[in-house]
């Protein structure tokens, strides 16, 4: 291996002179030859170690990936960057287009594609005849029914992975307990005693935490953040119609310009907005946990949560969305007495029931069956990976009970008078390292969010927008 | 209806206006485009086709708790079992609130119904990507996501768009034209949802702010300024070859205003298939195959209904709707044996047409 090549490709392909921490150890891991369950912080450029090793392998490169639109983002990326080898297998393509993509495979460096894919004879046949040089699994935790966002049809990898002759992979994560990466390498057959672990610190040293226990008047302390703080920001919600609604209330009571985002956003305006929050055009952004995935902002300077994440894996998620330019940003979580039923609530509906799986397993196996919604996908997923039903009853169990521990560490979270960063990196078998400068949480220093004070609005670009579609014309275009 | 009734009740009740003595079950099918061959006569029978499928989403809940409203606020009444009418009061109502707001009088629901999306979309799409060339800008994020847009654009730009330094002159030049053939604000609003080099378009909720309006009534407003843009694309191609270019090219793909299925019927017809030829290759019944004319007939003010009904049949059944306008089908069929239905329907449907052109010159 060539040392100087790889720092060769990084300043080549991504024009940066020095990695970020952890992309070096991963890369030349990988490099190496050995597989690599790498778990990077959110933001740190886990992309980079995949195409860059990539590019240092040659071949072709095939990187699992559970989002159409991550997937949609990432190719849109790269073509950006000026890589035309690259394309996406899912199934937003027609099956021209599918078809297309697997007879120029050769022609490919780095092929996207969603997990169901792997599922099929055709797709495996196809990817067999290719020197897969390295098998990348996107967002790993998914694997695990014990991590954040558990997809089925993960499940599914190692047996293709296997399918492909075991090729050298890379496993990313941001956030994944011990017990998931341990997941991730068994799920994916990979050797556990000579597969690599790259795992740094999930701790964010630049975002404080703080939370706040409100009594009838979250609106109002909302609306107090959102206008004492530097901005730009985001606000997460669980519920689409509070997204909407405190906006709305936002816009009306402040100068602040402030759109939602959610999964009923039409696509064109989720793209509108995307654009004008990475332009600094907008200062706040109400949204669902639909939106952030695949946005690399650097200057979100806050993050609140209007109501409390299911579990700390998302909670870490959502908040590693501020301070990636490394300054001081804030993570606020409202909460209100009841507002764990919330979670409760969409939990009760997530899982499949008992009536469920008696569908499912009743059903013959030459049977073509369609889910008719998540918990008969889940249902169904089981089965094809080879479950009995009673273990597929068990797991669903061991799931609920899951579910409903990491509900609880949130609320002790948010109740704890212990520093917040320890009770909440504890989670992640993580510790505060002792040489962090500065006060970390309201725990620590009940004052702290003074230093969050908006006393300017330099990052926002003052812009009237333009109304008539002459000068619109005129600006458009130059000519 | 209280001061919170929104935009679309109050656009509806206009229908009322409309439409005098107006059955709710039939308005609910038009409004929510129940494609069937009888709905689509009752909607042009009551001069509503340009509302057809306009409201898909509207659930029957809602629009009959809408009814409701308007009937106990005295705005409505029922005159027979479920035909009602605007009292004068609703009528005042009416008038009042769209002297304050906006009414959309270029609709045309039925002939732009799915060509209204994706024909915007591309228009966007192709616009973003000749304002960015014009600036020598390759990086930058496509406003329209759909990947079968963006493939369709790129194909469509080599082929009938090659010179870059032409097309982007001939592009504004197009947008220049269209813009001024069209009220000012609808206009403005369509410009301020463009995006390209140094401008993101605005959203849903941004154009509503500066618009002045609530969201449902600016839905309604960009929607009449779409379809008014494209019936200028429509009847002025030699203005507009690019833009008239994307419209027919899209209008194809999305069946020109019909269903899939009658449409394909429709192209069976052009090359000159016997009816009963194109039921069996289609393994469709005749009737059906009938019913399809009909939806033929009524999207396509040009489609030849004479060349589908038989002569003697023909002059028939103008002979009798000459005397009685709204002879009832049953009472023709008496004087008239094995009297094809569908025919007695294409004539009523010409019959409209004549009296439409009349009315408009």
């Amino acid at each position: 291996m060539q040392r100087n090549r790889v720092y060769e490709l990084l300043e080549e392909k991504f024009g940066h002179e020095t990695f970020r921490p952890g992309q070096e150890e991963a890369i030349f891991s990988a490099l190496n030859g050995k597989d690599t369950v790498v778990m990077l912080p959110t933001g740190t450029g886990k992309s980079v170690c995949y195409q860059l090793t990539g590019y240092y392998l040659g071949g072709l490169t095939l990187i699992v990936s559970p989002l159409l639109s991550l997937m949609q983002d990432q190719v849109s990326g790269m073509k950006r960057m000026g890589e035309k080898r690259v394309a996406a297998l899912n199934s937003l393509l027609t099956s021209g287009e599918k078809r297309w993509v697997l007879d120029h495979l050769h022609e490919l460096r780095f092929l996207f594609l969603s997990p169901e894919m792997l599922q099929y004879s055709h797709v495996l046949n196809r990817l067999k005849k290719c020197p897969i040089r390295l098998f990348v699994v996107d967002e790993a935790h998914c694997i695990s029914q014990w991590g954040l966002d558990f997809r089925p049809e993960y499940l599914l990898l190692g047996r293709a992975r296997e399918e492909l002759g075991f090729p050298l992979t890379m496993a990313l994560t941001a956030t994944a307990t011990k017990q998931v990466r341990g997941q991730i390498k068994r799920s994916l057959k990979m050797n556990e005693s000579t597969t690599q672990e790259v795992a740094y610190p999930i701790d964010r040293h630049n975002i404080k935490m703080h939370t706040e226990i409100c009594r009838n008047n979250k609106q109002e302390r909302l609306l107090h953040y959102v206008q004492y703080l530097k901005k730009p920001g985001i606000v997460y919600f669980s519920s689409k119609k509070t997204a909407d609604e405190t906006a709305r209330k936002l816009q009306a009571e402040t100068s602040l310009q402030v759109e939602t985002y959610h999964a009923d956003i039409p696509a064109e305006d989720k793209v509108k907005i995307q654009e004008q929050f990475l332009n600094d055009e907008l200062d706040v952004i109400c949204a669902t946990s639909a939106f952030g995935m695949g946005v690399n902002k650097q200057n979100i300077r806050f993050v609140i949560h209007y109501h409390m994440p299911a579990n700390p894996e998302a909670y870490m998620q959502e908040i590693g969305r501020c301070g990636r330019d490394g300054k001081e940003s804030a993570a606020i979580l409202l909460f209100e007495e009841g507002d764990q039923y919330i979670q409760m609530h969409l939990q009760e509906n997530s899982l499949p029931e008992e009536h469920h799986l008696m569908q499912v397993y009743a059903g013959k196996e030459h049977e073509k069956r369609i889910a008719e919604d998540t918990r008969e996908e889940i249902a169904l997923h089981y089965k094809k990976v080879g479950f009995s039903f009673e273990k597929a009853k068990e797991q669903i169990e061991y799931r609920k009970k899951f579910k409903w521990m990491q509900l609880d560490f949130m609320l002790r979270y948010v109740h704890t008078t212990q520093c917040k960063r320890k009770f909440l990196l504890a989670y992640f078998d993580e510790a505060v390292e002792s040489d962090q400068p500065g006060a970390c949480c309201s725990s620590c220093d009940p004052d702290f969010l003074k230093e969050f004070q908006d006393s300017s609005d330099d990052y926002l670009r003052h812009r009237k927008r333009d109304e008539n579609w002459s000068i619109i014309l005129e600006k458009l275009f130059h000519i | 209806m209280s001061s919170r009734a929104t935009y679309l009740s109050y656009f509806i009740l206009s229908l009322f206006q409309r439409s005098p003595h107006l059955k709710t079950a039939q308005l609910y099918h038009i409004l929510t485009g129940k494609r069937t061959a009888s709905t689509l006569y009752q909607a042009l029978e009551k001069n509503l086709l340009n509302y057809f499928s306009l409201s898909e989403s509207l659930t029957r809940k809602e629009f009959e708790a809408l009814i409701v409203a308007a009937s106990r606020q005295g705005w409505l009444e029922r005159v027979e079992e479920s035909f009602y009418q605007l009292t004068s009061t609703g009528k005042q109502e009416v008038e009042t609130y769209f002297k304050e707001h906006h009414f959309p009088a270029h609709l045309q629901s039925l002939r732009y119904g799915n060509l209204t999306k994706p024909l915007w979309e591309r228009m966007q799409l192709v616009t973003q990507i000749f304002s960015e060339k014009s600036y020598g800008n390759r990086q930058y994020t496509p406003v329209i996501k759909n990947y079968a847009h963006q493939r369709w654009c790129k194909q469509w730009i080599k082929k009938f768009a090659p010179l870059e330094k032409d097309t982007t002159r001939q592009l504004v030049v197009e947008w220049k034209q269209l813009f001024e053939r069209m009220e000012p604000r609808m206009a403005n609003a369509l410009a301020m949802r463009l995006t390209g080099h140094g401008q993101i378009g605005a959203t849903h909720h941004q154009t509503a702010q500066r618009l002045n309006m609530e969201t449902e009534e600016m839905e309604f407003f960009i929607l009449n300024a779409l379809h008014a843009a494209y019936t200028l694309i429509e009847e002025n191609t030699a203005l507009f070859p690019l833009f008239a270019s994307l419209y027919t090219q899209t209008d194809k793909e999305t069946y020109e205003g019909l269903s899939e299925s009658v449409w394909i019927t429709g192209q069976y017809l052009q090359q000159d298939y016997p009816l009963e030829e194109i039921a069996q290759k289609r393994k469709l019944k005749l009737g059906t195959v009938h019913e399809h004319i009909i939806e033929l007939a009524i999207v396509n003010p040009h489609f030849p209904i004479e060349q589908y009904v038989p002569q003697s049949v023909w002059h028939f059944l103008h002979q009798e709707m000459e005397k009685t306008t709204d002879i009832p089908y049953k009472k023709l069929s008496e004087r008239m044996n094995d009297l094809p239905f569908y025919c007695y329907r294409l004539v009523q449907i010409e019959r409209k047409r004549k009296d439409a052109t009349e009315s408009s010159v």
